[in-house]
């Protein structure tokens, strides 16, 4: 199992001074006014972008059904003076999957969550494109969200040059013994026992975490989706990616959260 | 509180501010509500405000169903007529989009919200907890998950389907299809689909 090759999409075509063509993912939608939408979108040669879509909520819009959540869509679009409006949408990929499956719907919104909060309006980034289109597809084919989304956290860090240092000691950088390393959000890497005090923030991750993030960083995908992950090296995992996450973007981040509540069943009160 | 403030006298960029405050209200058109309001009569100002008062002090939840109403329990939960089925909806608008069908001779439960992981909106921001008690107690024939269709409604109504099963309960989804006066061309291959596989024979 590899993350799907996506085909590279032809730079977008000037159709004339105000229309453009591109391709992209719907991360987020905002209802505005009597039946608009504003969107956020992420785009393969525009990163992020914020839209408007008019009259999408009426039942007989045609644009309506394309720009759903997490669907990937060829869309037209005219300049505007602040937000671009969508002219024209089509439908490339619904990531039908997503629907009825609640693990691989809370998956999908913490990957958008990254993108929302990590990235900034019109700074291109193919490789973040290319990770979320290729991590949507496994979700919506039901392939266990766990190393996907590892997979999707670690190289949108990369993408982003927040890469976390995974060999050597981010206080004295001699190379990491296999013992239990610490791992400090602040400093983006492991501290190793003898530098452990310089960040008292920093959280002990076991030697079986850090080899699955080493092989997840030098093999990819399908090497890491073969290994046996127990509940405890899950939650190990998922907290020191979410940590150093937490701490890039210096604010809570909801999905992950909410996918443990839905998974729980019964809610509290 | 804006750099207006220089220009504008302070009550009515006081006012300009609470009109932004509203839903698709930006600063141009607050301006716009405000100078309007400036320049009409004082019984419509009047009127303005105290019908707007008047629904934060007698407007409530129905303890029930969630819905707003004025009496407790609402007009529909206290009609012993209604009864049998369950439709759980996102907001007390789409109850009176149900209404306006006529169809339907059950009770409402009015979630307030779907679940969007993103925002934050997890299954304890919503009258979920309520619903699950409600049919236990109501023993319903059915329970109707007309949440929206799109991914946050298709999402709730997989968890409550999820939360209803092992109550014994019959669970149903309204069906998706061709909106009237759709034109067949221009429909969305997922709607498109449901539309196929839910055919009836005429």
């Amino acid at each position: 199992m590899t993350a799907p090759v996506v085909a590279p999409v032809p730079a977008p075509i000037p159709l004339n001074e105000r229309l453009y063509r591109t391709e992209a993912v719907v991360l987020s939608r905002l209802d505005y006014g009597e039946a608009d939408r504003i969107l956020t979108v992420f785009t393969p040669q525009r990163g992020k972008l914020r839209l408007i879509a008019k009259g999408v909520r009426k039942p007989t819009s045609r644009l309506g059904p394309h720009l759903e959540y997490f669907t990937r869509c060829g869309l037209m679009l005219a300049r505007g003076r602040d937000l671009d409006t969508v002219t024209g949408a089509e439908t490339l990929d619904p990531h039908l999957g997503l629907r009825s499956d609640l693990d691989a719907f809370g998956h999908a919104s913490h990957v958008a969550e990254l993108l929302l909060r990590l990235t900034e309006d019109r700074q291109e980034n193919g490789r973040a494109y290319e990770l979320l289109v290729g991590s949507l597809r496994l979700f919506a084919d039901g392939v266990d969200p766990f190393a996907v989304t590892r997979h999707f956290e670690l190289n949108l860090l990369a993408a982003l040059g927040y890469k976390p240092e995974l060999y050597r000691c981010a206080g004295c950088e001699e190379p990491l013994a296999a013992v239990v390393n610490a791992f400090s959000p602040r400093l983006g890497g492991f501290l190793c026992p003898l530098c452990r005090t310089t960040d008292a923030s920093a959280f002990p991750l076991s030697v079986t975490a850090q080899k699955y993030l080493r092989t997840l960083d030098r093999q990819g995908l399908a090497a890491v989706a073969r290994l046996p992950v127990g509940d405890g090296l899950k939650t190990e995992l998922e907290g020191a990616l979410g940590g150093y996450l937490r701490h890039l973007t210096e604010r809570e981040l909801h999905s992950l959260r909410v996918w443990h509540a839905l998974k729980d069943g019964a809610p509290a009160g | 509180m804006g750099r207006g403030t220089a220009v504008t006298a302070q009550p009515v960029q006081r006012l300009v501010d609470e009109f932004a405050k509203l839903p698709g209200i930006g600063p141009k058109t607050a301006s716009r509500l405000a100078y309007f309001m400036l320049r009409g009569s004082r019984e419509d100002a009047t009127a303005l405000a105290e019908a707007i008062l008047e629904v934060k002090e007698r407007i409530r939840l129905c303890a029930n169903c969630f819905n707003i109403t004025e009496a407790d329990p609402c007009g529909v939960c206290a009609d012993p007529a209604r009864e049998g089925a369950i439709c759980v909806v996102e907001e007390p608008l789409d109850v009176v989009a149900l209404e306006r069908t006529g169809q339907f001779k059950g009770r409402y439960h009015v979630l307030h919200g779907a679940v969007s992981p993103v925002e934050g909106i997890g299954p304890d921001k919503l009258r979920i907890a309520e619903l699950i008690e409600r049919v236990k107690r109501e023993n319903p024939d059915e329970v109707i998950l007309a949440t929206n269709l799109d991914m946050p409604g298709d999402a709730t109504a997989t968890y409550l389907h999820k939360l209803l099963v092992p109550l014994g309960v019959n669970v149903t989804r309204p069906a998706t299809g061709l909106p009237a006066g759709g034109d067949l061309e221009y429909a969305d291959e997922i709607t498109l689909g449901r539309a196929l596989a839910g055919r009836r024979a005429l």
